[in-house]
């Protein structure tokens, strides 16, 4: 990459870093995460306050007493996905709206009149997604450090594994975001797009698991189609989900799974990659003009 | 129209097959697999169907070839054999191959299981050979002078009910000469020793890896045997709260943390567990069945064995030894009246009678806030590895800051706002240049 395109990344990252931290979107998501992560603290203390005592496991266990107990990481673990579930869908929506608004504000034209092309803008936009991902994750650290000293529930080797995984999360989002905003020339068309896919991500594996565990005694036929054409939907999400990538990652923390995290770790690399370079063809192919 | 009719009878016959309820069944050699799971022996088969099977590594396990009938059962989607059918043991010589190399060939031999403390407590002993005969052999004995005490007790509760009969014809004799008044024999207990039968199979001890097992000359006995290891091996606990008794909560890895609150006493049962793959011990367990440990072939999970009795329990606060407990038995004790609620007291058998002890355990009082941890210290003095456990006592304040927190970034953001919205009033602001410095630069 030669020093003018590294100038101009600095200088288009920097700048609407710069607006991101000025606008009040970004407090707004981090306090919605961190009301989750507080519902799901709030409970386990609550939980532990009436039973008495509570035991976090770290791992599948089966006794005498039970066939099998659901799985039940670090404590802080749980809330953490959450938070970093729904900082992922406001970077999500930061980028998928990043390319579209420019174009359809008209100021794109006019940026690309300087030392601009196609590569530099595309990736200073990601580079700005990832910055304020950063952000959104230091206050999560912050929040969950104060939450810690105070409530005395203790941060693993998960909950830095799971910090690690969600900043290669905000990559996949961000380039796929990208992908749906380089696509689309008016803002409205791009939060529409988000929205849809946003939905069907997080709705298709809900439908599947509720379809899987239907009683098939009566429409046996019809749950059966169901369940091939919701297997079918569901495989392909889990490849072009992001979520999936998270999932299959916080999978591999939980089972203590090194392999398998450095395997998810590593997809998700490829499909940041992958989106990225779809969006500057596309973005290529659409021009700058509204 | 008439090979349409054709057609429909054709179908009409067909579908008298699809609904038959009994399954097929296929004669063919499995190997029935009696495999040890950590504690007790476990049962099941290697059809044709399944040819590898797992099994525990150092432990002996004994592998019977034999000719039956096998038939795959539709509802638990699993493969069974009818040895009521068809039961012929084969015979020979079983080879133990790893790679090509042959490490061992092993005979049949006889052997049988004991239980010294009863069928259903403690772990039974696989005795073989001589001793097989001579655990067999005490077992019956047992039994039969049980059988003799039965008969001496039958005659001695005629004489009971006799001497009774004459005791009441006249109580008043008997004043001053208590000592004769008939007494009721005693109800003799049966044995608690337990044997069985002697069998006779191919008892195998291997290193983990993989090995090819066949009788030889008979390829269709070759099977491939999977030994494996747990990953890990450690003390778990029951770990019960006193205000709920009746719901413990397992502890299995030392990275647990237990979390209580306030003043609390815990009572905390210790076991022996194991840490093993999901999959291969769900088919140690029960290979034939396609649904056992499926999913599982990453998963691992921690095994529960036998109870850890004895020893002492030592526990700590902030680092500093603030007690010991004494494994003990407890017994939980129902306060009188019609309201519900109990008391755990310490286990007399003088007082609770032939009431069995409600549970076992050491019993550990925390104090409220601090950081504490306990570990297991065997007869011996020395201390159980793996079997520390973390206590962190949890602070209710921490409800208020979970309230609190998330209101944070929303102050910090209205204050940015506050600030730019007075920085816009005095056309100070920067990022209305910025895209001009951008296209400069």
């Amino acid at each position: 990459m030669n020093r003018f395109r590294a100038v101009a990344i600095r200088a288009i990252a920097g700048r609407e870093l710069r607006s991101t931290l000025f606008n009040m979107g970004i407090y707004v998501a981090i306090a919605l995460g961190l009301i989750v992560a507080s519902f799901m603290i709030y409970t386990y203390v609550t939980g532990i306050m009436e039973y008495g005592m509570a035991v976090m496991p770290s791992s599948k266990t089966e006794t005498r007493y039970y066939s099998e107990l659901p799985q039940s990481p670090e404590p802080m673990l749980v809330p953490l996905q959450w938070t970093v579930y729904i900082g992922a869908i406001y970077i999500t929506l930061s980028a998928s709206l990043s390319i579209s608004r420019e174009r359809d504000q008209g100021t794109l034209e006019v940026l690309f009149y300087g030392p601009v092309d196609s590569l530099s803008f595309v990736i200073a936009k990601f580079v700005e997604q990832l910055l304020s991902f950063g952000v959104v994750l230091l206050f999560y650290i912050a929040y969950f450090v104060v939450m810690s000293a105070i409530s005395k529930f203790a941060l693993g080797v998960g909950f830095l594994k799971m910090i690690i995984l969600s900043l290669f999360l905000a990559g996949c989002m961000a380039s796929f975001g990208m992908f749906l905003s380089s696509m689309t020339r008016k803002v409205k068309t791009s939060v529409i797009l988000f929205l849809v896919f946003v939905i069907t991500f997080l709705a298709v594996p809900m439908i599947h698991q509720f379809v899987m565990v239907q009683y098939t005694s009566t429409m046996k036929g019809a749950v059966s189609v169901a369940r091939h054409v919701t297997s079918t939907l569901n495989f392909l999400v889990s490849w072009i989900s992001p979520f999936a990538y998270l999932g299959r990652g916080t999978t591999a923390i939980i089972l203590g799974s090194t392999s398998e995290l450095i395997k998810s770790l590593f997809f998700s690399l490829i499909y940041t990659v992958v989106f990225l370079t779809a969006s500057i063809v596309i973005f290529n192919r659409k021009g700058v003009r509204r | 129209m008439r090979k349409t009719a054709y057609l429909l009878i054709a179908l009409m016959l067909l579908s008298v097959g699809v609904f038959a309820a009994a399954p097929e069944k296929v004669e063919q050699a499995v190997v029935n697999l009696i495999l040890f799971d950590g504690s007790l022996w476990k049962n099941t088969i290697s059809p044709q169907e399944y040819k590898t099977f797992y099994m525990m590594a150092n432990a002996d396990n004994i592998l019977v070839p034999t000719n039956t009938k096998v038939y795959f059962w539709p509802i638990t989607q699993e493969y069974m054999a009818d040895f009521y059918d068809l039961n012929e043991e084969i015979e020979g010589t079983m080879v133990v191959s790893r790679g090509n190399r042959v490490i061992a060939r092993i005979e049949k031999e006889e052997y049988a299981f004991a239980y010294p403390n009863g069928y259903y407590t403690g772990s039974p002993q696989l005795v073989r050979g001589e001793e097989a005969h001579k655990a067999s052999a005490k077992y019956k004995d047992e039994v039969n002078a049980y059988y003799q005490r039965v008969m001496e007790y039958q005659q001695a509760l005629i004489d009971y009910q006799v001497a009774l009969e004459k005791f009441w014809e006249n109580p008043e004799a008997y004043r001053g000469r208590e000592s004769e008044i008939p007494k009721e024999p005693k109800i003799p207990e049966y044995p608690t020793y337990y044997a069985t039968e002697v069998q006779r199979g191919y008892i195998v001890n291997l290193e983990p890896g993989t090995y090819t097992i066949e009788i030889e000359g008979m390829p269709e006995t070759k099977r491939t045997a999977i030994a494996f290891t747990p990953r890990r091996q450690g003390v778990g606990y029951d770990i019960r709260p006193e205000q709920q008794w009746t719901v413990p909560r397992p502890s299995n890895d030392r990275s647990e943390t237990v979390y209580v609150y306030g003043k609390q006493t815990i009572y905390v049962t210790p076991y022996k567990g194991i840490e093993v793959n999901h999959f291969m011990y769900e088919k140690l367990k029960k290979l034939p069945s396609e649904l056992s440990g499926r999913g599982g072939e990453l998963v691992y999970k921690w095994m529960a064995l036998e109870y850890l009795n004895g020893g002492t329990l030592e526990v700590y606060k902030d680092g500093e030894l603030i007690s010991t407990s004494d494994f003990k038995q407890w017994y939980v004790d129902q306060t009188a009246g019609a309201a519900l609620g109990y008391n755990i007291i310490e286990f007399d058998p003088k007082v609770q009678g032939e009431r069995p002890p409600s549970f076992e355990g050491f019993r550990v009082q925390l104090e409220g806030s601090g950081r504490y941890s306990f570990r297991l210290v065997d007869k011996d003095g020395n201390v159980v590895q793996e079997s520390e456990r973390l206590i962190r006592s949890i602070d209710s304040r921490s409800r208020f800051f979970a309230v609190i927190l998330p209101i944070v970034p929303i102050l910090i953001g209205g204050l940015i706002w506050v600030w730019r919205a007075s920085l816009s009033a005095t056309d100070t602001g920067t990022d209305k240049t910025s895209k001009l410095e951008v296209a400069k630069s």
